[in-house]
């Protein structure tokens, strides 16, 4: 076997509406992306399973969601306040639907084969989760062993697990941060690769074939 | 020979004569070029510059692209200066890459051409050339001739020469015989001048064992041959290794506050001075507003990321694609070119990379990210009460004016604005004349008894990057012109529909992007008739087809700018339209059909829409669709919609198109 092509678990996620953010502040408007990144995975599996760093990536089906707008007003709980009301974007299920539907892949190894003993189960992710938003049922699908392909990266993971994702080389970078959680109260920026970039990976990172040098 | 400057656009004059009326005159010339012209029939001595040189690249001794240019018996008997036969052998090398078609000449193939015909013939425009009322030619009588002739000796800038003879570079074409016509002298010479500028730039001319010979990169050259390589990818490879790069300069910032818009000033005056610079002005072929097309010596030479630097230190990302390769080889067609060269069994040098130049970003950022471009540390701004953390380079963009004040106002009226912005799809343009340029060679009157098997050849020898040029001037005079008509707009009572005030330009000299106040949905139909209209006037092979869209994003004020310009700046058509509930993304044609057909309110019809689209979604069937709209009664009440689902539109996109067209009037 190629030590390079890494095994994934398959696991398939329903919900009825999720927002998670792009992170756009200053605004009263805060949209949402189309894909679950690697560190609102590992937070989510920490949270719920106790299990610690995983690392997992995902992906909605195109055809099961659509976007929508969602407005309410934050309250400042300090303060005893209202601030002024903000336009929250989520994924809802599409006309002809009844879940919005997404493919995570989680990178197999001993602490995430402990995971497969908890499916189906029940987690949350993204924002709002104190308005129903986010509630998520995740089940095992399988193990898939996907082929190495050059392309486009679909979705964000942080750079330095990369190599964990089984990307074995980077062509272009299109860098952003992801959130990293050092404690239950703090964390850093880390640097990570977005949509955009092009990597020779694991066919499911890929959205999009790059033939050139 | 007298003392000067060798100026390579020169080397081209002579197309701008009228050959045929001084033949009529007693004046015999040969071809385009004076080298061999028999001076005493017009009583003046033969000019002695080094610009006169550059007559001698059409003469038969210097042809043969193997011939030695800088020690052959030949070279040096005409040009005596080796300075000179230096510029001669890169105007040389830089006319070859510059032409719109291969000189398959040097293929060693007789290729049949088309007819010869009367001034430029624009693929996108064919009527251009007769709309204009002009003559192409600058001399057409002898008097005109000798000012040439004396013009080439006292010539010492080539931008004096594209001022005094714009008019004429304009309307005559490189080449007159089909279908080489389709480029302006005027870009093939911008071209040439550039390109042979950068050559001589990164090139030195070296005397050694009694030889001389051009050195670029450490690499000697004596002939054209030997730094371009055979003109068949199969053959003799090329020693001299260049690059185009478009790039695209992009910028990582969100818009929440209107002075965020700063960021396309910023970005157009670094363009325009990076543009217009000594040092760099060269490297650049053709910009627009957030685009760049190079022609760069490869990375030993000149590394890109300090090329590019006053964009990547003032915060912008450049995504670039950059086609690696020998002179003969490179093209801008990058894609075409690079799957072409890659089916043949050739070891020559072509590589195409797609990079992306920006600021190092570092690993870790401790906390508070920017919170307008997310890729740098922010600081805490507390202003009017609001807290916000900023990066030094997005407080500078704000910090920069308050473009578009007036909108803000438009808020306390409770009105609706549309942000528009017209675009052009650098990827889809390379594609899209080749498509118009295979359907002039296939079908134009002075193509048409040219053989099948020679129009293959012809339009596998395409090469469109001089075409690009004109194509963009065209769409920056298409800016204008809309610019101009949108404030000759007029209401229903004839007064001005716009003023400064209402149709904004935020950022000035940026024509792409305007925003204005919409009362009712008249005022967006009116303004995208002027587009339509303009489109179908300086591109109307485009309508089918266009590289450049045109979007509009319809909302109250308030909305956010964010969602406005995510939604304008990747338009996927031609067409394309957005308000807070609908989107309609269309071709032109489409476009137009939707308007003729679908006119006055009727809720008829917008229940029968309805009707439509719910029985899609249920069944997923256009069979059911269609068989619902040719029921009798439908098709007599609603005939249009029949003629619009035949045009291959979907009854989603036709209730889009209702829902848009009826929204509610606003008024002040």
């Amino acid at each position: 076997m190629n030590k390079m092509n890494k095994t994934f678990l398959h696991l398939e996620l329903r919900t009825q509406a999720v927002a998670i953010g792009e992170r756009v502040k200053g605004g009263t408007f805060r949209p949402c992306i189309e894909t679950i990144p690697t560190s609102t995975l590992k937070g989510s599996f920490r949270d719920h399973f106790g299990l610690q760093n995983v690392k997992a990536i995902g992906f909605f089906r195109e055809e099961t969601y659509e976007k929508t707008i969602f407005t309410y007003s934050p309250f400042d709980t300090l303060l005893k306040t209202s601030k002024v009301p903000i336009s929250l974007e989520y994924l809802k299920p599409k006309e002809g639907f009844s879940m919005v539907i997404a493919d995570i892949h989680v990178v197999k190894d001993e602490t995430t084969e402990k995971l497969i003993k908890y499916l189906p189960a029940e987690v949350s992710i993204g924002a709002l989760k104190s308005k129903g938003f986010g509630r998520c049922e995740i089940r095992h699908v399988g193990e898939v062993k996907p082929a190495l392909k050059v392309g486009y990266l679909k979705g964000r993971l942080l750079e330095e697990e990369s190599e964990s994702f089984g990307i074995v080389e980077i062509i272009k970078a299109c860098y952003g941060y992801l959130f990293y959680p050092t404690s239950r109260v703090s964390g850093l920026y880390k640097r990570a690769l977005f949509e955009g970039s092009i990597i020779k990976g694991p066919e499911i990172l890929i959205e999009e074939v790059y033939e050139y040098d | 020979m007298k003392n000067g400057v060798f100026i390579s656009e020169l080397h081209d004059i002579g197309k701008l004569v009228d050959r045929q009326a001084l033949d009529k005159l007693g004046i015999k010339i040969s071809g385009h070029a004076f080298h061999d012209f028999d001076f005493s029939l017009i009583g003046i001595s033969r000019p002695s510059s080094p610009n006169w040189y550059s007559q001698y690249l059409e003469d038969d001794n210097l042809k043969p692209p193997d011939k030695d240019l800088l020690n052959s018996s030949e070279a040096t008997t005409l040009i005596p200066d080796p300075k000179v036969r230096a510029d001669v052998l890169l105007t040389k090398i830089a006319d070859g890459i510059s032409a719109s078609i291969t000189r398959l000449e040097l293929l060693g193939k007789h290729v049949q051409r088309g007819q010869i015909g009367e001034g430029v013939h624009k693929i996108w425009n064919p009527e251009f050339y007769q709309k204009q009322g002009k003559h192409w030619a600058a001399f057409a009588d002898v008097s005109s001739l000798k000012r040439m002739l004396q013009y080439i000796d006292s010539c010492e800038d080539y931008k004096d020469f594209f001022r005094d003879f714009w008019d004429y570079l304009v309307l005559t074409p490189e080449d007159k015989k089909a279908p080489g016509n389709i480029v302006s002298l005027l870009a093939h010479l911008e071209l040439v001048g550039k390109v042979y500028r950068i050559l001589k730039k990164h090139s030195f001319l070296q005397f050694r064992d009694n030889q001389h010979s051009l050195i670029y990169n450490q690499q000697p050259i004596k002939s054209v041959r030997e730094a371009c390589g055979h003109i068949d990818p199969t053959q003799q490879a090329g020693k001299w290794i260049f690059r185009t790069v478009f790039c695209d300069i992009g910028f990582p910032q969100t818009f929440s506050r209107l002075q965020d818009l700063n960021v396309f000033k910023k970005r157009a005056d670094i363009i325009r001075t990076f543009s217009e610079s000594e040092d760099t002005k060269d490297y650049v072929l053709f910009f627009t507003e957030d685009f760049l097309c190079l022609f760069i010596p490869n990375e030993d030479e000149l590394k890109i990321q300090d090329l590019l630097r006053p964009f990547i230190e003032n915060g912008f990302t450049i995504d670039y694609k950059e086609m690696e390769a020998e002179l003969n080889l490179l093209t801008s067609s990058m894609e075409r070119a690079y799957r072409g060269f890659h089916s043949l069994a050739s070891n020559r040098h072509l590589k195409l990379y797609y990079k992306r130049a920006t600021l190092n970003l570092p690993e870790k950022l401790p906390s508070q990210l920017c919170d307008s471009c997310q890729i740098r540390q922010g600081k805490e701004r507390i202003k009017e009460q609001t807290r916000e953390w900023l990066c030094d380079t997005c407080y500078s963009i704000r910090a920069m004016g308050e473009p578009a004040r007036e909108y803000a106002e438009w808020e306390d009226k409770g009105l609706k604005a549309a942000w528009m912005k017209i675009t052009l799809n650098q990827v889809d343009l390379p594609e899209i004349l080749h498509r118009l340029f295979d359907k002039y060679v296939d079908s134009f009157t002075a193509m048409l008894h040219v053989r099948s098997n020679d129009k293959t050849i012809l339009k596998e020898s395409f090469r469109p990057l001089a075409v690009q040029i004109d194509f963009v001037k065209d769409y920056k005079s298409l800016l204008q012109a809309f610019k101009k008509r949108v404030y000759e707009i007029k209401d229903d009572k004839g007064d001005s529909l716009f003023t400064k005030e209402t149709f904004l330009y935020p950022i000035d000299g940026y024509d792409e992007f305007g925003i204005f106040k919409v009362h009712s949905s008249k005022t967006l139909l009116k303004v995208t008739d002027i587009f339509t209209g303009l489109l179908e006037e300086y591109f109307p092979e485009c309508v089918e087809d266009s590289p450049i869209k045109f979007a509009l994003s319809v909302a109250q004020v308030k909305y956010p700018y964010q969602e406005h310009w995510r939604f304008l700046s990747k338009p996927k058509d031609a067409f394309n339209i957005q308000s807070p509930t609908t989107r309609l993304t269309l071709s032109l044609r489409q476009y137009k059909t939707l308007r003729d057909k679908i006119g006055q309110e009727n809720v008829r019809l917008s229940h029968f829409l309805n009707r439509l689209v719910q029985i899609q979604i249920e069944t997923h069937s256009d069979m059911i669709v269609m068989l619902e709209v040719c029921d009798k009664n439908n098709k007599q009440k609603f005939p249009a919609i029949l003629e619009l689902l035949e045009d291959g539109l979907t009854p989603q996109q036709i209730l889009n198109y209702y829902k848009l067209i009826h929204e509610e009037d606003t008024h002040e």
